[in-house]
């Protein structure tokens, strides 16, 4: 199986929750800013790879881990997606979007905006760094009830 | 078999109608009439594009035509199509943009059919405006 995570940008929140399903983030306590810089792609995305999905690793099933930016049109991204899969006879069961957009609060947003729009990285690549701290309970849950139901499915 | 994907990001569904000549639902060498335009567009709608995939019938050369339409954001759905697709190793398809832009009067037009009791007003406004753009159309059709 395809797993997507997706959320605005492809590069905070969905890179974060690809890590902690690969196993390169901690679940069980909090990361380290160095811990979370040190991913691939972690606060590297622009809008110019908007949309595009990126592979990030395989996981303990075998599944492919893989993240994606949708600009907050999550239903353009899953429209196009189930769309294809319907077109080309992609089994619905040979993927899964999981949207993280909703996990990210407001430190994430204006340290993103901050980081990657304007490029004020050494203003807001802290700051979203710190508010990916502050919403890491939240994305690894979401990645906890991801890994549960893959892991039942298999 | 090859899968010719057209798309716009326009807010108006020429790709619709792009995917529709080359599929033979809308004719390639005379201008539509009222009720063919009509029964195409209402098939999928003249809403401002949500991004969801029409399947508008197989070409000539038995080539599959979809459709797919949205406001703004083109080059992201470029990128997700070509990078989904690249996950399954799928390759026999053909993306294709349709190079139009919106007119005003198009706009009015697809605002006015869904107001259903203008409905009508709003298709006899945007087929006068296709009249105009129909050769573009059928060229982008490649048919």
């Amino acid at each position: 199986m395809k797993i997507i995570y997706h959320c605005y940008g492809g590069t905070h929140s969905s890179v974060t929750a690809a890590a902690v399903h690969l196993g390169i983030l901690p679940l069980d306590r909090l990361p380290r800013p160095a811990e979370l810089l040190a991913i691939p792609y972690f606060d590297a995305m622009d809008s110019v790879d908007h949309g595009r999905i990126n592979f990030l690793g395989l996981d303990e099933y075998g599944n492919e881990v893989c993240f994606a930016g949708q600009r907050g049109s999550p239903g353009i991204l899953e429209n196009i997606i189930h769309g294809l899969a319907g077109q080309f006879s992609i089994s619905p069961g040979s993927y899964k979007l999981v949207n993280v957009m909703y996990k990210v609060n407001i430190s994430m947003k204006i340290g993103g905006v901050m980081s990657r729009r304007l490029r004020w990285v050494r203003l807001g690549r802290p700051l979203v760094v710190w508010g990916t701290v502050r919403a890491y309970a939240k994305i690894t849950n979401l990645v906890r009830a991801v890994k549960a139901q893959v892991g039942w499915q298999q | 078999m090859k899968t010719i994907i057209y798309y716009n990001d326009t807010g108006f569904p020429y790709s619709v109608l792009v995917a529709a000549v080359r599929s033979g639902a809308l004719p390639a060498h005379r201008l539509p009439e009222r009720r063919e335009l009509k029964k195409v567009l209402g098939a999928c709608g003249v809403g401002g594009g949500d991004a969801a995939i029409f399947n508008l019938g197989c070409g000539r050369r038995g080539e599959v035509c979809l459709a797919l339409w949205t406001s703004g954001n083109g080059d992201m759905v470029k990128r997700i199509v070509s990078s989904f697709l690249g996950l399954f190793s799928i390759e026999d398809y053909e993306l294709v943009e349709v190079p139009l832009r919106k007119t005003p009067l198009l706009t009015l037009g697809a605002r006015l059919v869904r107001l259903r009791v203008l409905e009508e007003v709003g298709f006899l406004l945007i087929w006068r405006c296709l009249a105009g753009l129909y050769p573009c159309l059928v060229r982008a059709a490649g048919a």
